[in-house]
C-alpha cells in the first residue's frame, strides 16, 4: 500500500485552502488596484488573473500569500505591463498611472492634477486614498521607511492642493 | 485646502467607484481558473518566491539593504503573528472552563481510541494559542531569506496552549505549554478569537517533558464545539472517536443566550439579496457596521450602512454571548490588539464567533423579508443572514470550508 496518493491529496487540500483564503482576502482590492491604473476592465482582469496565477504557484511551496505580498506581485506585473505599453507606444496614459477616462466628470480636475504630480508622490496618494493602505503598509510595499512615506505623502498632498487651487483660480478667472 | 476636503475629493475621484459587481465577479472567476490546472506555470524573470520584491536598486552606503528587506518581510509576518505579551487570558464561556481540573482516569472500555487513550499519559481538550516568540523569529528569518523555494518551514516546538478539559492526567485547566513538534503545520493557523480546538493525546518523554504523541490520530481537530465532531487536522476528514469518549467531552459554549433565528439551519440556500455600504470612508474603505444589543430577554443585532439599517435574523442554531475580544487603544477590534474589551457577539451553529458588535463589514448577503422587528429602540426591516457554509466564521480558514464570507 502506498501512502503517496494520500499525502498528495492532503497537500492539494492545504494548498487550495491557502490559495482560496488569499483570493477571498485580496482579489477585489487587487482588481480595483488595476482598474485604477489601467485602460479598461479587460486589461485589469488579465493582470489580476496573472497575480493569482503566480499566487497559485507560490502556494505550492507554502510561500507567503499575505495582502502585501500579493500587492507586491501586482506592482511588478503593473510595471511590466507599463513597459509593454510604452514599447507599443500607444498607451502613454499608463505611464502617468491614469486611466483613459472621459474628462467631463466632476472629479476630472483631481485626476488631471494627479497626473501632474511626480510619479512617486502620486503613487503614495493613490495607495493611501484609493487602495486604503496605511503609511506603514505602504512603506513595506515600497520597501522604504514609514517616515519617508509620510514625508512623501505630506509633499504630495501639498502639491495636489496647490494644483487644484490653481485650477480653481484659473476657472474663476475665465468666468 | 484642508486634509479632509482633499481626502473627500480624492475618494470621489476614485475610478473604482464605477466598477460594477458583475465586472468584479467576472474577474473573480477568471482569476480562479488556474487553480485546477494541471500545468506547471513558469514565471519569467526568476524564482516566484521573490516575485513580490521590487527590483534591487543600487544604493551605495545602504549596506544594510538586506536587513531592510528582511525587516519589511518580517513586518508583514509580525502583523499576523502575535507576541506572547498579547496572548489572551484563557477564553471564558465554554463548558469545559467550568470543569474541574481533576483528572478523569477511567479507561475507555471500547471504541477506536481505547488503545491510544490507554497509552497516553494525558488526554486533553485544548486550544492552540499563537506560536511562541522563538518560532515567530525562525519564521521571520525563513520568510526573509532570499530564496525559500525548496526549504522547509521552521518546525513547531514547545508551544502555548489553553487546556479546556482534562480527560486523563493531572494537568490543571488554563494556560500552559506542550511540545507539539509532531503536530501538523496547520497548528500555526490558530488565532485568539476562534482558536483551533483539539483533542490531544500526550505522553511523557524520557526527560520528563510532555509531548504530543506521534501516532496517527494523536491530535484531532474539534470543529463543532456544540456537538463535538472530530476531524483529521491535515485532511479534515471526519474521525469517529467512539460514543464513550465523545460522551466525556464537553466544550459547548455556556452562558450564551437566545437570538432571533429563522427555521433553516446551515447550509441554507444562498440569499439573493445583499446590503452593502457604497459610501467611501476617509480611509478609502466602504464598510457598514454590525451593532449588537444584549439584555436579559435575549439579544439582537443590526447592520447599518449610510443608506439603511436592518434587523439581522440568523440561521437556526445561532446564539449570542458576550466575549472578551482583543482591541486597539481606541477600542476598535484588532486581532493583535494589546488590550481586551467585552462585546456582544453572535456564535454560529458550531459555537464559534461569527459577528461582533462594532464589526465593520462591506456587505451582508441573505434575504430581505417584509417583516419588521425591534432592536435598539428602533423598528427595522428584517434581513435573514445566510452564512455560506456550516461553521462559517470570518476569523479564518481554520474552521472548515474555506474563508468565510459575510
Amino acid at each position: 500500500m502506498s501512502l503517496q496518493p494520500d499525502l498528495g491529496e492532503r497537500l492539494d487540500l492545504e494548498r487550495k485552502k491557502r490559495f482560496l483564503a488569499a483570493h477571498a482576502a485580496c482579489h477585489d482590492r487587487i482588481y480595483r488596484y488595476f482598474r485604477r491604473r489601467t485602460e479598461d476592465p479587460a486589461t485589469a482582469e488579465d493582470l489580476c488573473a496573472e497575480v493569482f496565477r503566480i499566487a497559485w504557484e507560490k502556494s505550492r511551496d507554502e510561500g507567503d500569500l499575505s495582502v502585501l505580498v500579493l500587492f507586491g506581485v501586482a506592482r511588478n506585473i503593473l510595471r511590466n505591463h507599463a513597459r509593454s505599453a510604452i514599447r507599443s507606444a500607444n498607451l502613454l496614459v499608463s505611464l502617468h498611472g491614469q486611466r483613459a477616462e472621459p474628462s467631463d466628470d466632476v472629479e476630472s480636475p483631481v485626476r488631471e492634477a494627479l497626473a501632474g504630480l511626480k510619479p512617486d508622490e502620486r503613487e503614495v496618494l493613490l495607495l493611501t486614498y484609493w487602495d486604503g493602505f496605511t503609511s506603514k503598509e505602504i512603506s513595506d510595499l515600497l520597501n522604504t521607511s514609514a517616515t519617508a512615506i509620510r514625508m512623501r505623502l505630506h509633499r504630495a498632498r501639498k502639491e495636489l492642493s496647490h494644483l487644484l487651487e490653481t485650477e480653481r483660480e484659473s476657472e474663476e478667472a475665465q468666468r | 485646502m484642508s486634509k479632509n476636503v482633499l481626502s473627500e475629493r480624492m475618494i470621489s475621484a476614485d475610478p473604482a467607484l464605477e466598477i460594477t459587481e458583475a465586472e468584479i465577479a467576472r474577474s473573480r472567476a477568471k482569476s480562479l481558473l488556474f487553480m485546477d490546472s494541471e500545468v506547471t506555470h513558469i514565471a519569467a524573470g526568476g524564482p516566484i518566491s521573490g516575485f513580490h520584491h521590487p527590483p534591487a536598486k543600487r544604493h551605495w552606503g545602504r549596506l544594510a539593504g538586506v536587513g531592510t528587506a528582511a525587516a519589511a518581510v518580517a513586518a508583514v509576518v509580525v502583523t499576523s503573528v502575535l507576541t506572547t505579551s498579547a496572548l489572551p487570558t484563557p477564553p471564558a464561556g465554554t463548558a469545559a472552563t467550568a470543569a474541574s481540573s481533576t483528572a478523569a482516569v477511567q479507561a475507555l472500555s471500547s471504541g477506536p481510541m481505547r488503545d491510544l487513550f490507554a497509552a497516553a499519559d494525558e488526554v486533553l481538550v485544548l486550544q492552540a494559542l499563537p506560536n511562541n516568540p522563538a518560532w515567530n523569529k525562525a519564521y521571520e528569518e525563513f520568510m526573509a531569506s532570499p530564496d525559500t523555494l525548496g526549504k522547509k518551514m521552521p518546525g513547531l516546538g514547545t508551544e502555548p496552549i489553553n487546556v479546556l478539559q482534562v480527560l486523563k492526567g493531572s494537568r490543571p485547566v488554563g494556560k500552559s505549554t506542550l511540545d507539539v513538534a509532531s503536530a501538523p503545520d496547520w497548528w500555526k493557523n490558530t488565532n485568539i478569537v476562534t482558536p483551533l480546538t483539539f483533542l490531544a493525546f500526550v505522553a511523557r518523554s524520557t526527560d520528563g517533558q510532555m509531548h504530543l504523541m506521534g501516532q496517527p490520530q494523536a491530535l484531532l481537530e474539534i470543529q463543532n464545539l456544540r456537538k463535538p465532531t472530530f476531524a483529521d487536522p491535515v485532511t479534515h476528514k471526519p474521525v469517529d472517536v467512539g460514543a464513550e469518549l465523545l460522551s466525556r467531552i464537553n466544550v459547548a459554549p455556556i452562558g450564551d443566550i437566545r437570538i432571533d433565528t429563522y427555521a433553516a439551519a446551515p447550509p441554507v440556500a444562498a440569499g439573493s439579496d445583499l446590503i452593502r455600504e457604497d459610501k467611501k470612508n476617509t480611509d478609502g474603505t466602504s464598510e457598514g457596521t454590525i451593532h449588537g444589543y444584549l439584555g436579559a430577554g435575549g439579544a439582537c443585532f443590526t447592520f447599518q450602512t449610510s443608506r439603511e439599517t436592518v434587523y439581522l435574523r440568523w440561521p437556526a442554531g445561532y446564539t449570542a454571548a458576550t466575549r472578551s475580544l482583543p482591541q486597539n487603544s481606541d477600542g476598535s477590534f484588532s486581532i493583535d490588539g494589546s488590550s481586551r474589551g467585552d462585546r456582544p457577539v453572535v456564535l454560529n451553529d458550531w459555537g464559534t464567533i461569527y459577528a461582533y458588535d462594532g464589526e465593520p463589514r462591506p456587505l451582508i448577503t441573505g434575504t430581505r423579508t417584509t417583516e419588521k422587528a425591534s432592536c435598539g429602540n428602533e423598528s427595522l426591516p428584517v434581513f435573514d443572514v445566510t452564512p455560506p457554509w456550516p461553521g462559517a466564521s470570518p476569523f479564518g480558514i481554520n474552521h472548515q470550508g474555506g474563508p468565510a464570507l459575510p
